[in-house]
């Protein structure tokens, strides 16, 4: 049902038009029904005194009560009737009419026809009564007359009401017309009223109109001294202040703007819905373009990346739809996002309505491209530096691992490998890099490992970046490192050389001595496993372990070698992260408190051994065999557990670090075992710890027959003198 | 009541003149008496019809005329209406009707010629009938009727 909208003017018209009209029905009827009372009780008392007169006049003159038939009276009545123009009648105490200024009289009443106002005369003294006699309503007054105790008779007058009710008629048109004119001028009044209040309301009203429009300059004109009047006065003074607060707060508008377009970060209020708030720094236009109005905060820093604007989206969208506690649900937001070549901080500020209720969010965007980019450099080069470091000692070490690296880049690159070679490929770098040193390599590559196992594709950016990063550390090392092909001795090397060439040496001898010089020996890849398995071990937070090396020299010809030794890097941390326990660990078992990790390189009959042997907690035979089974895989023998420890993604680890756990390790150091013609054993027991036993035939060592048994000779490769490896090659 | 017939009246007033006629030389059996004060000495026939129907309304000594009256059918109300000419009964309507009027005050009402006397010696400017045989005190004296 609609409602009616009535303006005030109607209103205050109606109400006091309504009083009026109500002030003059009420006292018109009030004076209407007094008229008539008062007409009826001044005629009433004008005859009481008639009567009253009558009676006097009588009780003096008689000499005795009337008599029925005494008509002594009938003329001075009618004389009397005629001067005071009023019926008047004479009765006997028993009610017979002896004197009737009407002329005639009646016959006695009947006891029951004695009228109203006689019976009460006679009763009391006097009565009145309306009452219809003779044709037509009379109002009729009697009083009974004594003297001495004695009635006399009664004296009656009367006049018709039809005279009253004509004078009554008469009073009530003139108040009719009284009332009338008193409308008019009420009607009169209550407009002049009406519009003495609604009009000054109207100016405050376009008065309040107009500064709400903007326009603080207005002002009302007080012509009164009333309430309105204060009204406007007030409506004045709040426009000045109002006109004051503008002023301030545009002074602060006109600050906070001037530091909004100079401040380094972008700046921007967010709405709980996602909507950007007009006001923002000039950097955000200046880095993501000008918003549409009323635009979300995802589709403005997503524009150009979808996966911005699907992560900002649905973590956003969880702050209005999750019943999770505020803090966990802005900690989920993205904190870094990229757009183009550019990186940025996000920082989302709550502003609380009231305690988990959201109104809105600061969010600070700090450009961190440049810091990235120096981060990166710095990394980059502290990376360089290890390298080179490490080159200072182990020249051909490095010279090796930069080959092997080399090749894995170059097959993560290729076309044609297999998202499995690829895989084996990027974990073997993870491993070598860290072993080297390289944190942002191996960092990356981490990375990249986890992208792949959500998506199970490489990322072609993914790629290009990590090209990218190994060739700047590429380029940043080699030049250091000189020619590949250069062969660094050590200056007791040399010495050792020209003794034995003065001391009249075989020339075969000497030339194996020569050839010797060029050719890796096992002593200087244990050394390096051995080192890195202590670097791990730190890093691990598993204390300093005992690590044993045990080699006899025997010099490794061919080129596949590289690739072994990065393989047994896998196996190595397998060892240290999750074959050895935590000295605490180890304690309550009633294990040494130091790790022991021992390896060995040693030629046994026709066969090249290697093997690296932990006292760690051994392999859970158990959990295998449920992997394989959920893989799908036999799992039912121990050689089928064996081998199935190096299939991809079979792992024991709980969970995968950036040291080890995904299962890609240790299918990548069987590839290398067999791709050098070898074979891969393991013994292993519950808390007895692991032994991996890989056996290579003597042909896989190179193609050298030694004239005299190998021997260990101490070089400059030796990487740790707490090592207890002794032999080796100098180079 | 019928008003008395004008002959009858007449009859009435020739045999109350017959009567009197007859007792010609005697004393009248009643007199007008009034109060000592008053310095009348006679009174005509008019005059009393006057002074009995508000007529005369003070004496010449200046005392305002106070009738008296017996508002009954005796002897002295006869006697006086005889005097002026009518019947018992219209006398005392007549005083009535001026009475009434206001022609005249409400004459004492009296009961015998006892009461005349009283009535008399107490009120200067008294006048009724009273039993002309009736001693008068020294207050009250009679008025000859001429």
């Amino acid at each position: 049902m609609p409602r009616l909208r009535m303006g005030l003017f109607p209103r205050l018209f109606g109400s006091f038009l309504l009083v009026v009209l109500f002030s003059l029905s009420s006292a018109g009827y009030l004076v209407a029904r007094s008229v008539r009372e008062a007409g009826f009780a001044q005629v009433e008392e004008r005859l009481s005194y008639e009567v009253t007169m009558t009676g006097q006049m009588l009780a003096s003159a008689l000499f005795a009560p009337l008599a029925p038939g005494d008509a002594t009276l009938q003329a001075p009545i009618k004389d009397l009737s005629d001067a005071v123009h009023t019926h008047l009648s004479l009765l006997t105490p028993d009610g017979v009419v002896v004197a009737d200024s009407e002329g005639g009289t009646s016959a006695r009443a009947e006891p029951e026809r004695v009228p109203a106002d006689v019976a009460r005369a006679l009763a009391v003294g006097r009565g009145s009564a309306v009452s219809s006699e003779r044709g037509n309503e009379r109002l009729w007054v009697a009083e009974r007359i004594s003297r001495d105790g004695q009635v006399l008779g009664i004296a009656r007058a009367s006049v018709p009401t039809s005279v009253i009710e004509q004078r009554v008629d008469a009073v009530e048109k003139q108040i009719a017309i009284a009332s009338l004119i008193a409308l008019g001028l009420g009607v009169l009044t209550a407009l002049g009223l009406s519009l003495s209040i609604v009009r000054p309301v109207r100016r405050v009203a376009d008065a309040a109109r107009s500064i709400g429009s903007g326009a603080l300059t207005t002002r009302v004109e007080i012509s009164s001294s009333d309430e309105i009047g204060d009204l406007g006065k007030a409506l004045n003074e709040m426009a000045s202040q109002l006109e004051s607060m503008l002023d301030d707060l545009s002074r602060g508008n006109a600050d906070m703007r001037r530091v909004l377009d100079t401040v380094d970060q972008g700046l921007v209020m967010v709405a709980a819905d996602g909507r950007l708030s007009e006001e923002r720094s000039a950097r955000l236009s200046e880095w993501f373009g000008t918003p549409a109005a009323g635009a979300c905060l995802w589709d403005f820093l997503g524009q150009a990346d979808h996966e911005t604007h699907d992560r900002l989206y649905m973590a956003w969208s969880q702050l209005s739809d999750s019943g999770l506690p505020l803090a966990l649900l802005l900690d989920q937001l993205p904190k870094r996002i990229r757009s183009g070549a550019r990186a940025f901080d996000l920082d989302c500020r709550p502003v609380l309505a009231q305690p988990e209720v959201l109104e809105s969010v600061l969010l600070v965007v700090t450009d961190i491209t440049q810091r990235l980019e120096g981060e990166k450099r710095e990394t980059l080069h502290r990376d360089v530096l290890r390298v080179v470091e490490r080159a200072m000692s182990d020249r051909m070490g490095v010279l090796e691992f930069l080959q092997e690296a080399d090749d894995l880049v170059a097959e993560l690159s290729a076309p044609t490998t297999t998202l499995v070679a690829a895989r084996r490929a990027l974990h073997t770098l993870k491993g070598n890099c860290a072993m080297q040193g390289i944190a942002s390599i191996a960092q990356l590559s981490h990375e990249i490992e986890e992208r792949l196992d959500e998506t199970a594709a490489f990322d072609a950016a993914d790629l290009s970046a990590l090209v990218a990063r190994w060739a700047e550390l590429r380029e940043g090392v080699l030049p250091v490192l000189g020619s590949p092909d250069a062969i660094h001795l050590h200056s007791s090397v040399i010495t050792s050389a020209v003794s034995a060439l003065l001391a009249g040496e075989q020339r075969g001898k000497l030339a194996e001595r020569m050839i010797r010089w060029t050719l890796p020996s096992v002593d200087t890849a244990i050394a390096r496993l051995a080192e890195h398995a202590r670097a791990l071990a730190q890093r691990l937070d598993k204390g300093p372990i005992d690590v044993c090396c045990e080699t006899d020299g025997t010099p490794l010809q061919g080129e596949r070698w590289p690739a072994f030794w990065s393989a047994m890097t896998h196996a190595v941390r397998n060892a240290v992260d999750h074959g050895l326990e935590h000295p605490d660990e180890r304690a309550r078992q009633g294990k040494p408190e130091l790790g022991s990790i021992a390896m060995s390189a040693r030629m046994l009959d026709d066969e090249l051994v290697i093997q690296l042997a932990d006292d760690g907690r051994g392999v859970d035979w158990a959990a295998v065999a449920d992997k394989l089974r959920r893989a799908g895989q036999p799992a039912e023998t121990r050689e089928q557990l064996t081998q199935g420890l190096f299939l991809d993604g079979i792992s024991t680890a709980q969970e995968a670090t950036t040291i080890s756990g995904r299962g890609v390790g240790m299918g990548a150091l069987r590839a290398a075992v067999v791709d050098l013609g070898g074979r891969i054993e393991i013994d292993s027991g519950p808390g007895s710890g692991t032994t991996l036993s890989c056996r290579f035939p003597r042909t896989a060592a190179g193609a050298v027959e030694w004239s005299e048994p190998l021997r260990r000779n101490p070089g400059p490769s030796e990487l740790d003198n707490r090592s207890s490896a002794t032999g080796g090659h100098a180079h | 009541m019928a008003h008395p017939q004008p002959l009858a009246r007449s009859l009435a007033v020739v045999a109350l003149g017959c009567a009197l006629a007859t007792d010609a030389g005697a004393e009248d059996p009643f007199s007008v008496v009034c109060n000592k004060t008053n310095e009348i000495s006679a009174i005509s026939i008019n005059e009393l019809r006057r002074l009995f129907t508000g007529g005369i309304k003070q004496w010449d000594s200046g005392a305002v005329v106070r009738v008296g009256i017996i508002p009954s059918d005796v002897a002295e109300t006869k006697y006086l209406a005889a005097l002026l000419g009518v019947t018992t009964t219209e006398l005392l309507s007549r005083i009535q009707q001026q009475v009434f009027k206001g022609e005249m005050r409400r004459p004492a009402v009296l009961r015998s010629s006892a009461d005349c006397i009283a009535f008399a010696r107490s009120d200067p400017g008294a006048v009724c009938l009273a039993d002309a045989r009736a001693a008068l005190p020294l207050e009250a004296r009679a008025v000859a009727v001429r």
